[in-house]
């Protein structure tokens, strides 16, 4: 088997001394695999998304994407992830447009046509300050900038919050667009199990700060059934977060 | 566009659903022979699923003969040889014939009971 995309290893993490929000979560995201981790909220999705960026270094235990460490070779790392977070876009007073330009700047191999393409199929007014556009139209600008980049791994950090039916129809489809067009190893933070479910190949639990279950989507469903539970992802995601191993 | 939705919430994987659906509208004849499926990424927008999952339902009709892919021009409805049609309907229906079995087994119905409900439904 090929090196895993993504690799954690008895990672732990503490805004606070004494209070961790990830605690000995090890996880390995296959290359090509597209992941979901699915937690409920304050589960540490966000700052496991933070870590894997390299935002900040994790207290103990390893990270790794492509093969690096994310918080000592940073730049090496985002030239090759792509990153939409929770809240988008950081430059509120900034035009669509400007945004554009400043990707174009400073991304290597940036294809303008692709970024591009996804904001006029949402027709998103271009010379607009990303502040003045609706949460839907700021989460679909964020997209379409990663979806810009040549990145290899793409971290999406529940881009679907607040996002009414039709903008969250409108990024899943651009998530199933990206992977007919090439290989990318997506890891898909989300609240939302059933939704996501037809696009991804793996799933991976998160509760109390640890990975509770992790793997293949069709063994998960062969486990859940084996033992005379449901197969639906929903309810899967259901018994493992309400289950024992929650902190 | 071809008539195929998926549901999240059943525990049928969605892989499986896509397939049997398809392996109905083809059996059925509602896509006869001949007539041009979606691309893989065509079906994979629609319902929003890995293009890689609907590339594997696609591969394995082929490998039942029920799919023909032309490579540049696309994936069409095969026509089956004679008689072969008959024996894979029969086979649905027989899949589908065992749960209903042991949902009525389980429910306490005996199999003249369960063949008179058929019976009562098919003359609808």
């Amino acid at each position: 088997m090929s090196d895993p995309a993504i690799a954690i290893d008895r990672l732990r993490y503490a805004y606070r001394p004494g209070r961790p929000v990830l605690r000995d979560l090890s996880l390995a995201v296959p290359a090509g695999a597209v992941m979901g981790f699915l937690g409920p909220n304050g589960a540490g999705k966000t700052t496991l998304m933070h870590l894997l960026n390299g935002f900040m270094p994790p207290d103990t235990g390893a990270v790794q994407v492509l093969g690096c460490e994310p918080w000592r070779e940073r730049v090496a790392v985002q030239r090759r992830l792509a990153f939409v977070p929770e809240h988008p876009p950081a430059y509120p007073w900034l035009t669509v447009a400007g945004f554009l330009a400043f990707y174009r700047r400073v991304c290597p191999g940036w294809d303008e046509a692709a970024a591009q393409r996804r904001l006029d199929e949402a027709a998103i007014p271009m010379d607009q300050p990303c502040g003045a556009l609706s949460r839907g139209q700021q989460g679909l600008v964020s997209l379409a900038v990663a979806l810009g980049r040549p990145a290899e791994v793409l971290l999406l950090d529940d881009p679907t919050l607040g996002l009414d039916v039709l903008a969250r129809r409108r990024l899943y489809t651009a998530v199933v667009e990206e992977l007919a067009a090439r290989a990318v190893t997506i890891l898909f933070a989300t609240h939302l199990p059933a939704e996501v479910e037809g696009v991804l190949t793996h799933a991976a639990f998160v509760a109390g700060g640890r990975i509770v279950a992790a793997g293949a989507l069709e063994d998960l469903k062969g486990e859940a059934e084996a033992a005379g539970r449901s197969a639906a992802l929903e309810d899967i995601a259901l018994h493992h977060w309400g289950g024992d191993h929650a902190a | 566009m071809i008539q195929i939705t998926v549901n999240p919430k059943s525990p049928i994987p969605i892989y499986e659903q896509i397939k049997e659906r398809l392996r109905l509208l083809l059996l059925a004849g509602t896509l006869a022979p001949g007539d041009q499926l979606p691309s893989v990424r065509q079906l994979a927008v629609q319902l929003t699923v890995n293009p890689n999952t609907v590339a594997k339902v696609y591969r394995e009709l082929e490998q039942e003969g029920l799919l023909a892919n032309h490579p540049g021009k696309g994936c069409f409805a095969a026509a089956p040889p004679g008689g072969r049609r008959r024996d894979e309907r029969r086979a649905l229906i027989r899949n589908e014939a065992r749960a209903l079995a042991e949902k009525a087994r389980a429910v306490g119905l005996s199999a003249a009971e369960l063949i008179a409900i058929i019976q009562e439904e098919s003359h609808e």
